[in-house]
């Protein structure tokens, strides 16, 4: 791509004039630059980085390293980490498909309500968990909206309860994914130069050719950054799990009831650690792919 | 003919997500317990009254909510926003490892956080911490939208704003903080979006006198019925959706990294 | 391949962006559309290129029209005007994307052979393993070019390929591509803002404003003999005078000549191109305002007893001072018939538009 002025704009920045005449003289600018984002990392270290050594040093200390062991070994503690990677993954890339037209209709099309439905997408992103979990229940719960209508429309009572399910969760994770991924996706796709797709026609290439050759090459950062986005919104979701995770458990389940039922504080500790690892690795590892035009 | 079907398909998207919400507000003004979480009778009958109680049961969540935004905001756009602008107008050697691990804690769970707040300050006053945990959750969008406002504005206005003789408080006073200010006002928006809906971290930390709105929705929907149940909602979308649609119209992209279900 | 416009007209959300435009590209020929910004030029483009339908009017190719036909199956080559190069293929791949898709698909042992033989034409060898972004403008360029020929289209469109270039590297190519495009005889449509470069590569002319063709024919002629005001500022340099403030001025041109008894009394404009007016005794009394050696000729800025302003090219070194007096004549001039509207001159180029007619030129010494 030519290098346009954005290139030249960090150019400039870097080599940014050093007056002689300004109070504090040359060379002063990291150096304000650094008081100026101190408080920052003082915060980031105190608040951050402190409180998790410390959790990091308890879970390893505590007897020889015995809570990992036994959260690796055991089928309870494993299992709820595997529940959660598996519905997690699946809803990400369930809510990154679906998401794919939407994102492109928004970003690139114009029509009578395009705001509306935006705002409609973006609504669920202030929601907080617990409320994503009520409302799956009122559709999808014993006596939700969607089985009552489907026990008037056939006289069965289908889907009832269907919440509490791992499909359930399923959905619940889809529904504040979903906006997440189409916006994410939009921002992207509003920046796909359009004289490329232009070009790609009056060489020869159908819709088809040019999705899989010229779309989705330049485009899979973005997928796969919305996908990781999304990915680890889920594993770290809580409040929906609590309200819907009853008959099997996911990781931050597990771990409240580690903590507040058995007082466990070395197993949730080590719980904690893991799925932190987890969904840390998997934002920075998109973070770094889509990091060649943009700061993280 | 494909662009039609598009447009049908995210508006069949949208309605799904807004279905559940209409369904909701809906159930807070019938007059019946339908369908929900449980159906024992209303304890009160009209709809006035029904929101009465539901604050008269919770008010004390709300208001603690508020103030933890009334402290947590200033604190977020003070920390944040000198910061991005040192990330991206006075960079220093290693920042840009500073300004990935400023947008990094986005991704730590919020009872990972709680956790680790606990077993190392637990002696601490509860409001502080939990101030302290909707600030590591607040502080990296503050970081975002400042850097991303400053990214698209010109570097070389400052150095103009220098030839002109303007000293650096006058340039920040008279240049950058005018320039600053919608993505400042959008931070701000964003701060209290997250905030009101914070539950993760928010749950672990609450003790009986120190608990936010969304415990108390966690309680009325485990609890009451559904009436009270989508009251309590009601009350708590109230402040939540203008705000959205404010950041929303202002183009406030990092939302979408916003609120951890 | 023959392509003709018949009364194509564009709109863009309630703007008429072309309106009835009718052109012939001739087979083989270079025709080259010109105008200033807005006038249609990128439209006219995409209209041809098929990425944009016409409101009205036809478009046909070799008599058939294209109407409904999707650019993926036209057979035209297009170098955009920002090279919409691909980021993620090499420059090799650029230039045999067009080999690998759809009708014009060549067998896989042909693609490698046709690549190499345009990178020799353009002279891409060693730029064949590099990506776009580590690319020069000129290097850019010339893989768009590359890129678009070689599917061998019958049409060759250009949209305004070398105005992102710098004007040194611009005044380079032009002449190469305009050798290349001769070379290869293909139809060309090429559209530019750019007098000069029209004027290097044009077989056929056609100067768009505001959406319509104001005149079109061979460049030479257009540059002679405008059909009004605007063609004549926009080619280049012009003195427009009113015919009655030049008749005014005794010896500035000569009243009898081949066509010059018959000029008409009012109404109309004279025009004098810079380089058309020379010293002579017998001129007219004209004060020299300012004069500047600009290399390859003095431009010299003349005032006329009647006030009107003129502004002469002379052989470099020959002006007088600013400040003495010069008795200038021109040696061919071109009258405009204008009706109604009144250009207003602005350092030879007019602002307005009049309605074409019919010019009486005056080669005064031919």
């Amino acid at each position: 791509m030519p290098a346009g002025p954005g290139r030249r704009r960090r150019e400039v920045t870097a080599a940014a004039p050093r007056g002689r005449r300004s109070g504090r003289g040359a060379g002063s600018g990291a150096w304000s630059g650094f008081l100026l984002a101190l408080p920052l990392m003082l915060f980031l270290a105190v608040l951050v980085l402190w409180p998790f050594s410390h959790l990091v040093a308890a879970a390893v200390t505590a007897p020889g390293g015995a809570a990992f062991r036994e959260v690796l070994a055991a089928g309870r503690y494993r299992n709820a980490l595997v529940n959660s990677l598996l519905i997690s993954a699946a809803a990400g890339g369930t809510a990154v498909l679906l998401s794919l037209t939407p994102a492109w209709v928004l970003a690139r099309e114009r029509f009578p309500g395009r705001r509306l439905l935006r705002a409609a997408m973006a609504l669920p992103l202030s929601f907080s968990g617990v409320l994503v979990g009520f409302l799956m229940v009122v559709m999808l719960g014993r006596i939700g909206a969607v089985p009552e209508l489907l026990r008037w429309l056939t006289g069965r009572g289908l889907l009832a309860g269907a919440a509490y399910t791992s499909a359930g969760l399923f959905a619940a994770y889809l529904y504040f994914e979903v906006p997440r991924a189409v916006l994410t996706l939009e921002a992207a796709f509003r920046s796909f130069p359009s004289d490329l797709d232009a070009a790609a026609r009056t060489l020869g290439a159908g819709l088809g050719e040019r999705l899989l050759r010229l779309r989705l090459p330049l485009l899979a950062p973005a997928l796969s950054s919305s996908f990781a986005l999304t990915f680890s919104a889920s594993m770290g979701s809580f409040g929906v799990a609590l309200i819907l995770a009853r008959r099997f458990t996911v990781a931050p389940v597990e771990i409240y009831t580690e903590l507040t039922g058995f007082s466990n504080d070395a197993v949730a500790g080590a719980l904690c650690l893991l799925l932190a690892l987890i969904t840390v690795t998997v934002d920075r590892l998109a973070a770094a792919r889509t990091g060649r035009r943009k700061p993280p | 003919m494909s662009r039609r079907l598009g447009i049908l398909w995210t508006a069949l998207i949208a309605t799904i997500l807004a279905a559940p919400i209409a369904i909701t507000i809906a159930g807070a003004f019938s007059r019946s317990p339908w369908y929900g979480l449980r159906s024992e009778g209303t304890p009160v009958q009209g709809t006035g009254e029904l929101f009465a109680y539901v604050l008269g049961l919770w008010g004390g969540n709300l208001l603690r909510s508020l103030q933890i935004v009334a402290v947590v905001a200033p604190l977020a756009l003070l920390l944040g926003a000198p910061a991005a602008y040192a990330f991206r107008r006075r960079p220093f050697p290693g920042s840009r490892w500073v300004e990935a691990a400023a947008v990094t804690p986005l991704a730590v769970p919020g009872i990972a956080l709680a956790l680790a707040l606990i077993e190392t300050a637990g002696g601490a006053p509860r409001f502080a911490l939990l101030a302290a945990g909707h600030l590591v959750y607040t502080v990296p969008l503050v970081v975002k939208t400042v850097g991303n406002a400053l990214e698209s504005h010109d570097p070389r206005l400052e150095a103009a704003a220098r030839t002109l003789g303007a000293g650096r408080i006058a340039i920040v006073r008279r240049l950058v903080l005018p320039l600053l200010a919608p993505a400042l006002v959008l931070s701000a928006l964003l701060v209290f979006a997250v905030s009101w809906g914070e539950f993760n971290v928010s749950f672990l930390l609450a003790t009986p006198s120190v608990q936010t709105f969304p415990a108390a929705l966690y309680l009325t929907y485990t609890t009451n019925s559904f009436p009270v149940a989508a009251a309590a909602t009601l009350v708590f979308l109230l402040p939540v959706v203008p705000a959205v649609a404010a950041i929303q119209a202002l183009g406030g992209a990092e939302l979408q990294r916003g609120a951890q279900p | 391949m023959r392509v003709d416009l018949e009364e194509v007209a564009f709109a863009y959300e309630r703007q008429q962006v072309l309106a009835g435009v009718s052109l012939a590209l001739a087979d083989g020929g270079i025709t080259v559309v010109i105008g200033p910004s807005g006038s249609g030029k990128s439209t006219l483009v995409a209209l041809v290129a098929g990425l944009l339908a016409p409101a009205t009017g036809r478009i046909r190719f070799a008599g058939t029209d294209m109407a409904g036909v999707p650019p993926e199956r036209r057979n035209v080559g297009v170098v955009f005007q920002s090279y919409a190069l691909f980021p993620h293929l090499s420059v090799a791949d650029n230039v045999a994307f067009g080999l690998t898709t759809g009708r014009h698909r060549l067998p896989r042992g042909e693609i490698g052979p046709r690549v190499r033989e345009l990178a020799a034409l353009l002279g891409l060898g060693p730029l064949l393993g590099r990506r776009p972004a580590e690319l020069s403008g000129g290097e850019r360029q010339r893989v768009a070019l590359a890129r678009a020929l070689a599917p061998r289209p019958a049409l060759l469109l250009l949209d305004e390929p070398l105005s992102a270039l710098d004007a040194s590297l611009r005044r380079q190519l032009r002449a190469e591509l305009a050798e290349l495009l001769r070379r290869l005889g293909t139809t060309v449509l090429y559209v530019t803002h750019d007098q000069e470069e029209a004027m290097l590569l044009a077989d056929h002319l056609v100067v768009l404003e505001r959406g319509r063709v104001a005149q079109a024919g061979p460049p030479l002629e257009l540059y002679r003999r405008p059909a009004h005001p605007f063609v004549a500022g926009f080619l280049g340099e012009a003195n427009l005078l009113p015919i009655a403030a030049a008749l005014a001025e005794p010896g500035l041109v000569a009243p009898s000549g081949p066509a010059g008894s018959i000029l008409p009394s009012a109404g109309g404009w004279l025009l004098v191109r810079p380089e058309d007016l020379a010293p002579d005794a017998q001129g007219a009394l004209a004060a020299v305002i300012e004069a500047r050696c600009l290399g390859a000729f003095d431009r010299v800025v003349l005032r006329l007893g009647g006030g009107s302003e003129l502004r002469a090219h002379l052989p470099a070194g020959t002006a007088p001072s600013a400040g003495s007096t010069l008795r200038i004549a021109a040696r061919r001039a071109h009258v405009l018939a204008a009706a109604g509207a009144d250009p207003s001159i602005r350092d030879g180029r007019p602002g307005g538009s009049a309605a074409p007619g019919p010019g009486w030129s005056l080669d005064q010494k031919e």
